[in-house]
């Protein structure tokens, strides 16, 4: 990338992000609300692209990751009293920890074994997370009560929907700037390298078995961090979060958004709760047909993702004026 | 004009403006409160929030009929106090994320004063801690008894029994018509062994007379191994704490084992949405529980005109099928949807309750409330007990014989009592 691009994009992330720090004060509460839950939901999005977009291995199991942070933070919080930093602590270490000792087992299995490894780790943990329901709350979950958040010498108060969108922001800002830091950085370029050419990365000389589990670690912490945002928002969690569901969503919101861009997958969220949303309010009995249609034309129109089309057509209008 | 261009602003046109501008801002703003509470004809807005797709949606699609129904009726008299009611359905998809979202569209996009929520019980739990931020009240038909519970909180409200009530009713009637002496099978896992033990103290409190009990691995496919271990001529119960389909392949597997000749299963509660023919014969051996009863023709006959009323009204006929496609309905439960709109007319006429500001008021006035059978309340008299806002109503126990569930044994609200874990009319609101 040169330093022309460069300069343009932090100049549009600078944009996006002054916009994003206006925005609770324009939108109304319920909008503000759904972008709280969309920076959620695009950072845990983002775990995915990391793993699939960047490093080439499909997982179909990032549920397990967002299950594991979202629990380490709400369990921190509940029996060891931290506050809303410490739980947040939590759901890094727990996520990391266990992304590291689950990519330890299978980054080095080949893809198809791989995918099928990551669905039955998501199934155990759901149903370990349904059945210990004296640790987990199972179905039913585990409340958790955070009034306020330390911040220097002052506490501030989480009743504010506001400061609870400027801590999720702030979390999710944080999470996406040091992930395109870690892309643009030698290491990140040579996981991509892994996904662009395996054997080619092996013969020069690349550890690529260390550099998946990197990547799969990185992935898995990036979701769990997701995942202890949820409490955040909710002030509960509980074991449907581990359902193989929520890690079709990260899929379908990273293939819509544009797989490999980093971008994508907020702009997949976006665009697919947001049309949920809207189209179950209005035609509550067909709404499902809607969206799954919705879904089959945009991948009809832009296979590479809605991001990945238009960089692809943006490249290639380069080319020719090249 | 001196010192303005044509067409430009002074420094002056600005602050007028600005002035102007938030003047109109501020009443914009406040002007809503005012009518509010001025206003006696606005709509009463309830919020609908039903499981319409997913798993549960034979619930939810039942309850928003119900719901509509109850709305209709009460608009068609002249709503509440003389306020319509302005009703707004939202899906949650028997998703918790997806509800919690829709939960707060209703509650902040739609401005809904009340949220009459759907029966999946692990929604109402992830729902209370918003309905409490957020200061408005919120009705589940959710039979977990958590819900009511340590969970719960003073905005939330029960208008149907929950499990405990149902394992009561059935632990006493199969004692009293069955026999004492009772064997357990449970599924190993938390649900399974805490029905066990929750059956167990019932039985006991009871004079049953314990047998033993043994636990299987989930997604057992053969249960012979344990049934082997039971000696049929000293257990007249098998208490089963299985889910339906464990339950029925566990009845099935007993019956050809010829235990069935011996003693009874006693499990879980009536299945919704499946006919006696889908059940199956093994399913003839199972007492259930039930929350309201399917066959018009067992219902009590001082309740049956107002339980027509009601039928009528959602499109079932007397077996407790639809009558527009002949598919079997939730009704065992979705009396519960039509009934909470009433709680919510009730609470409102006793309480005076205009606003949100008045939702201390209306839960004083909902808390120890009794009410008698009814059009309104078409399952029977209850009462919302005041320490943990659950309902307390009669619980049935019914068998399928020759083809027709038919109720064994009826056991009155005041024998389904149970010490209250918690007390929130001591919550401040």
């Amino acid at each position: 990338m040169s330093l022309k691009e460069r300069g343009k994009r932090w100049i549009l992330f600078g944009i996006l992000l002054a916009l994003l720090i206006v925005a609770p004060h324009v939108l109304d509460p319920y909008r503000r609300y759904i972008l709280t839950e969309l920076l959620m939901w695009g950072l845990f999005a983002l775990g995915f692209d990391i793993i699939f977009g960047k490093t080439g291995l499909l997982n179909f199991g990032m549920s397990s990751f967002f299950g594991m942070g979202s629990y380490g933070f709400v369990l921190a919080v509940y029996h060891l009293h931290v506050n809303l930093w410490g739980g947040l602590l939590a759901a890094i270490l727990v996520s990391l920890v266990f992304s590291i000792l689950v990519g330890l087992l299978i980054t080095r299995f080949a893809s198809h074994y791989f995918v099928v490894f990551t669905i039955v780790i998501s199934m155990i943990l759901f149903l370990l997370a349904m059945n210990l329901r004296e640790f987990t709350g199972g179905d039913e979950g585990i409340i958790i009560r955070l009034r306020t958040l330390p911040l220097g010498p002052w506490d501030v108060s989480l009743r504010s929907a506001i400061t609870k969108y400027y801590i999720i922001l702030g979390v999710v800002g944080t999470a996406f700037f040091l992930v395109l830091k870690f892309f643009d950085s030698p290491l990140g370029r040579a996981i991509v390298a892994v996904k662009e050419n395996e054997e080619r990365a092996k013969m020069i000389g690349y550890d690529t078995a260390r550099l998946k589990l990197i990547s799969f670690a990185l992935s898995g912490t990036v979701a769990g961090l997701a995942g202890g945002l949820y409490p955040i928002l909710n002030n509960n969690t509980n074991a449907e979060i581990f359902f193989w569901i929520l890690s079709g969503k990260a899929v379908l919101w990273s293939v819509v958004g544009g797989v490999g861009t980093l971008w994508g997958p907020f702009i997949g969220a976006g665009i697919l709760v947001y049309a949920e949303d809207l189209l179950s309010s209005w035609l509550i009995n067909i709404y499902p047909i809607l969206v799954g249609g919705l879904l089959i034309i945009i991948i009809l129109l832009a296979p590479k993702g809605i991001l990945g089309t238009i960089q692809s057509a943006l490249m290639e209008r380069a080319l020719q004026k090249s | 004009m001196k010192g303005k261009k044509k067409g430009g602003w002074t420094r002056r046109d600005f602050v007028k403006t600005a002035a102007v501008g938030t003047g109109v801002m501020a009443a914009g703003i406040s002007f809503p409160a005012v009518i509010t509470r001025a206003g006696t004809k606005d709509p009463i807005r309830i919020g609908c929030l039903m499981d319409i797709t997913g798993a549960l949606y034979t619930f939810g699609i039942w309850g928003e009929r119900s719901t509509r129904a109850a709305v209709d009726r009460i608009n068609a008299q002249g709503g509440i106090n003389g306020r319509p009611i302005k009703l707004f359905v939202e899906d949650s998809a028997t998703n918790v994320q997806t509800a919690l979202r829709k939960l707060r569209k209703l509650i902040m996009e739609d401005r809904c004063d009340f949220i009459l929520g759907p029966c999946n019980s692990g929604i109402a739990i992830s729902a209370a801690p918003q309905v409490e931020s957020m200061d408005t009240i919120f009705f589940s038909w959710g039979t977990s008894a958590a819900i009511t519970g340590k969970k719960g909180n003073r905005y939330i409200f029960r208008g149907i029994n929950n499990v405990r009530h149902g394992t009561i009713a059935l632990g006493k009637v199969a004692l009293k018509h069955v026999g004492k002496r009772y064997y357990c099978l449970g599924a190993d896992y938390e649900w399974g062994r805490s029905l066990i033990a929750e059956f167990r103290k019932v039985i006991d409190a009871e004079g049953g007379e314990f047998k033993g009990e043994e636990f299987s691995p989930v997604g057992t496919e053969d249960f012979l191994p344990y049934l082997n271990k039971i000696n049929p001529k000293e257990v007249d119960i098998l208490v089963a704490g299985y889910f339906t389909a464990d339950l029925l392949k566990l009845a099935r597997q007993a019956s050809e084992k010829g235990l069935i000749k011996h003693m009874e299963i006693i499990g879980g509660a009536m299945p919704t949405g499946l006919t006696v023919e889908d059940l199956g014969p093994a399913a003839e051996h199972i007492w259930f529980t039930a929350y309201g009863l399917r066959r018009i023709a067992n219902i009590p006959e001082a309740y049956r005109p107002f339980n027509k009323v009601y039928r009528d009204a959602i499109g079932l006929d007397d077996e407790g099928r639809s009558i527009k496609d002949g598919k079997m309905a939730a009704v065992s439960y979705s009396w519960a949807a039509w009934e909470h709109v009433f709680w919510v007319k009730r609470g409102i006429e006793k309480s005076g309750w205009r606003s949100k500001d008045d939702n201390e008021k209306f839960m004083k006035a909902l808390e120890g409330m009794s009410v008698e059978a009814s059009v309104e309340f078409p399952q029977g008299p209850k009462t919302m007990r005041a320490q943990d806002h659950q309902v307390f109503t009669d619980q049935y126990v019914t068998k399928i014989e020759g083809g027709k569930f038919v109720v064994k044994g009826v056991v009155k609200a005041e024998d389904l009592m149970y010490e209250p874990e918690v007390d929130y009319t001591k919550q401040k609101i």
